[in-house]
């Protein structure tokens, strides 16, 4: 996902993991009023990879989790965003 | 009124990668209209895609999605010619559906 966004209506993020056994992907947004913007099930055969386009209300950090037997591993990015997009 | 579902599936080496795209306002709730009156929030929330009637893909999404979502993940156990469907159901409980063959 780009670090510096012009409008927050549309915000470009892919999240990929090299796990194995990844079930479920979560995407939050920190600032956002509903911050989990999205929550995949991963069934085996599919691959550990979303790509989507989500919206930030303003400057914040996105977090993506993903799901193993193992738990929970996640990773954030942080983003300026211009123009908030709760429009 | 909004259109079906739009499915591309193409095979790129060890996985087959397939991109949704959804025709949807995606309102939030927090947007006002010209006379100043909120818009009642009205968003996709669950999107379901199976190949040949086996589920390979389950999202839930919130109004933090934008509008007209495209949704793209990789499949690594299909073939071409294999049949995916994609299906939606939004807050109002509309459903859409779309159909296309991998590539």
């Amino acid at each position: 996902m780009p670090t510096v966004v012009d409008d927050g209506a549309v915000v470009p993020i892919t999240v990929t993991a090299l796990l194995s056994d990844a079930c479920e992907i979560r995407v939050l947004v920190d600032v956002n009023p509903v911050p989990l913007a999205l929550h995949a099930s991963i069934p085996k055969g599919t691959d550990a990879f979303v790509s989507t386009r989500i919206r930030m209300s303003a400057s914040g950090t996105v977090y993506a989790a993903v799901r193993t037997n193992a738990g929970w591993f996640f990773n954030a990015q942080h983003a300026q965003v211009s123009t908030g997009g709760c429009r | 009124m909004t259109l079906p579902i739009r499915l591309r599936a193409r095979q790129r080496g060890a996985f087959t990668e397939v991109h949704l795209l959804m025709p949807h306002p995606m309102e939030t709730g927090f947007r006002r209209d010209e006379a100043g009156h909120l818009v009642p929030a009205h968003h996709i929330c669950e999107v379901a895609v199976s190949l040949d009637g086996r589920s390979v893909f389950q999202a839930s999404l919130s109004i933090a999605v934008s509008s007209n979502p495209m949704i793209a993940f990789r499949v690594s156990s299909a073939r071409a010619g294999q049949r995916l469907k994609a299906t939606w159901t939004d807050t109002r409980g509309e459903v859409r559906s779309g159909e296309a063959a991998i590539g």
